[in-house]
């Protein structure tokens, strides 16, 4: 079966697919963008922890449709639901916390900036941060991002403010920002996703409990469903498919693809014509859909002619710690009895420092919030694991006194994830999803520089939180990496022979298929990266439109 | 570079995943085929049978008494309610009903059994729901420790009796909302919060 031809099909729907439907539909190019995943709307978000973060609601099964996992190249791959981000129209963007922090010029140029760094493929982005102002600030308004300008002495620099106040704080903040002018630590609030006030139609936020890891039942949270996908919609120039599995990406004689192959929920496939392809599907995805393309021309898959794709996979460091104040003894402690659900400090003195401090330069950015409020994780998180876990009476006392009795505050890090040549994503050679096809296989081989940066970081935090005088704490994960912010696989540059894309994300070798999600990113960067995944992805779309104008699409 | 430690992947970003994590780690260990598809079960496991609504969906009662024995040490009744008072382990035998909870039922039908028969063969043919409260305990702590080269069965028996204990009352745990009161956990919105909305900039900057 064969669909009517369009101008450009996008592949995913989440933070790297929807700007670029939005800006060519805009332009009137027809666009229909198909993803996997089911299609929510506000009203099917509700705050059942089981059903929302504890089953398959954004992550499929993994007896269906798992990645796998080594540790190296020897070792064995296992199935895992790790490296998913979100399989629902909207993507990642539906569940979000929404930390929605720029990179800062130094991202751009790490390579130039430390030197060749020992077994770390580290490369500098073909553009710099001024290329990619205007489309952070084009999406801070888009979406409303909430935030304050000139907050802090490390800010990347800014053409425009935040279209919204931050969002309220919880009362915990004004005693980090003293606890932090001792330290001669710079807190500032952090921007979100969440819009503060009544912004483009939608209501504010409500600072209701559960926000991470949940949709937003009033839209305040700006996922693409209450954003890009309906203002392109409304256009009339995009068509929002859901539930259609993309399988292959068929090229022509000439090189050039044709369209995409896809699956709809009753198995029937369909040939999806178009002139241009654009591929966000997340790093992981989108690098398994090129490589499962293969072809006469492209025999170890779709510009992978240099076989780089799937390579340089990256994701951002990630160590945590967490604080217990009891109540029992500070009764006179207002801030303990305050309910407010967002910290809403984040420190960036650590992010690029001018001499080494404990041999670290490039570090990343510390966030601090609440232990989240989920009740079952909250009950999982002080029963612990493992050999030590606690259980029986030990774990109820445990369970009175620092959930009901305490506060849990706590801070995760984001720090930069160098490269390496044995990190990285290609198909596994044993296991295949429900389609029949070859999964995700990951594998993980982290550069030691990642621990030192973690634990840096992680020191760092636990001082602020030591500085609050709390009755204990911990470091809880010294060090490992989110999974879930990822990126990297097909990287751009400019020399084809080390890179996938150009610097506009287009093939190097295929002159009409873009990959616009986080595939393009030669480095982590030192903060979550949805916000700069949209603006790249804004930057592509505003590219194709001229491509379009010009007639060379 | 090492092959274990604190850095090996958990994915649980912001709470994230729960219990499905486990499921990995089980469809490995019991050498599920590619592409296996629950949905394909002999028996139908939602929804009742007809006539009078059965008591229990998936475990025979006996498996069920282990089961309920076993929740209850995790979760003991002391000032406030046990794993039994807050229908722990009704929720239990509902939850691993659903098909994408297949192999976690698989891996309970299993290994409960097992338990029952080292209480016998322990405690002088006492079952285990029968056994001392500290019988119990020797037993669910090797359990803990990976008796019988199962590092699945306790962290899974574990989550499934704490969700139990703290999801949403209408999946038949948490009775009456018992749990939420023992963690003082509100389950409504804070709304009167909008008043500390953008109440000042922070004075540090």
């Amino acid at each position: 079966m064969a669909e009517d031809p369009v101008d450009v099909v996008v592949v995913g729907s989440g933070a790297g697919g929807a700007p670029v439907a939005y800006a060519l539909a805009q332009a009137g190019i027809r666009v229909v963008v198909l993803d996997k995943g089911r299609r929510y709307c506000n009203e099917d978000f509700d705050h059942d922890e089981v059903r929302m973060c504890r089953r398959t609601f954004f992550v499929p099964p993994v007896a269906e449709d798992p990645h796998t996992l080594r540790v190296g190249e020897t070792a064995v791959a296992t199935r895992t639901t790790a490296g998913w981000v979100s399989t629902v129209v909207g993507g990642g963007t539906v569940h979000m916390a929404g930390y929605f922090h720029r990179l800062h010029p130094v991202d751009f140029q790490l390579r130039s900036t430390l030197g060749h760094i020992e077994d770390s493929t580290l490369e500098d982005w073909p553009i710099h941060y001024e290329d990619l102002e205007p489309f952070y600030a084009a999406v801070e308004r888009e979406l409303g991002v909430s935030g304050i300008w000139h907050a802090h002495p490390f800010e990347e620099p800014r053409s425009a403010d935040y279209p919204c106040p931050p969002l309220a704080e919880h009362s915990v903040a004004r005693e980090i920002d003293k606890a932090c002018a001792r330290l001669e630590i710079h807190p500032f609030p952090t921007p979100r996703a969440i819009v503060s006030r009544e912004y483009g139609g939608r209501m504010a936020c409500m600072y209701c409990a559960l926000c991470a890891s949940y949709g937003c039942e009033i839209g305040a949270k700006s996922s693409t469903l209450v954003t890009f996908l309906p203002a392109a919609e409304a256009s009339g120039h995009c068509e929002v498919r859901p539930e259609c599995m993309v399988i292959e990406i068929p090229v022509d004689a000439g090189g050039r693809v044709t369209g995409v192959v896809y699956r709809t929920p009753k198995g029937d496939s369909i040939m999806q014509r178009a002139r241009c392809v654009v591929v966000a599907a997340t790093a992981i995805e989108s690098a398994r859909l090129l490589l499962l393309s293969r072809s006469a021309r492209f025999p170890s898959g779709l510009a992978n002619s240099n076989g780089l794709v799937g390579k340089n996979l990256v994701f951002s460091g990630e160590a945590k710690g967490e604080a217990l104040f009891k109540r029992q003894g500070r009764e006179a402690v207002p801030w303990l009895r305050d309910p407010s659900p967002f910290v809403q400090r984040s420190v960036q003195d650590f992010y690029f420092l001018d001499r080494p401090v404990e041999g670290i330069r490039k570090a990343g950015t510390i966030i601090f919030a609440m232990a989240h409020p989920n009740p079952i994780l909250t009950a999982e998180r002080i029963a612990g694991s493992g050999p030590n876990a606690r259980w029986g009476i030990q774990l109820k006392e445990a369970l009175r006194e620092e959930a009901a009795g305490a506060r849990t505050l706590t801070f995760e890090t984001f720090g930069e994830f160098l490269p390496t040549r044995g990190t990285y994503i290609d198909l596994d050679p044993n296991v295949t999803d429900r389609w029949g096809l070859p999964v995700a296989r990951i594998t993980l081989e982290r550069h030691k520089q990642v621990q030192e940066i973690n634990r840096f970081l992680a020191a760092r935090g636990k001082q602020v939180l030591d500085a609050l005088d709390p009755d204990s704490s911990r470091i809880t994960q010294e060090d490992g990496q989110d999974m879930v912010l990822q990126g990297g696989t097909c990287r751009f540059g400019r020399d084809p022979a080390n890179s996938v894309l150009d610097v506009n994300c287009r093939a190097h070798s295929v002159p009409n298929l873009y990959v616009s999600d986080s595939s393009f990113m030669p480095t982590s960067g030192g903060v979550p990266g949805t916000l700069t995944i949209m603006a790249n992805a804004l930057r592509v779309g505003m590219h194709l439109v001229d491509q379009f104008r010009a007639n060379r699409l | 570079m090492t092959s274990s430690g604190s850095w090996m992947p958990r994915p649980t970003r912001r709470g994230f995943c729960g219990l499905m994590m486990h499921l990995g780690v089980i469809a490995y260990a019991t050498g599920r085929a590619a592409g296996c598809r629950p949905h394909g079960g002999g028996r139908s496991l939602s929804g009742t049978e007809a006539g009078a609504p059965p008591l229990l969906r998936t475990f025979s009662p006996a498996t069920f008494a282990t089961l309920s024995a076993v929740c209850e040490r995790l979760l003991p009744r002391d000032a406030d309610p046990g794993a039994i008072d807050l229908g722990v382990p009704k929720y239990i035998d509902r939850a691993v009903a659903e098909p994408e909870l297949a192999p976690i039922r698989s891996l309970l039908l299993r290994v409960l059994p097992i338990i029952d028969r080292e209480s016998r063969k322990r405690f002088g043919e006492k079952a285990f729901h029968e056994a001392a409260p500290t019988e119990q305990d020797e037993i669910i702590g090797l359990w803990q420790h990976g008796h019988d080269g199962g590092q699945a069965f306790f962290p899974v028996i574990l989550s499934l009796t704490l969700e139990g204990a703290f999801s949403d009352p209408k999946y038949g745990g948490n009775s009456g909302g018992r749990g939420f009161d023992m963690i003082g956990f509100r389950p409504a919105p804070p709304l009167s919060m909008g008043m500390h909305a953008h109440a000042a900039s922070p004075k540090s900057l």
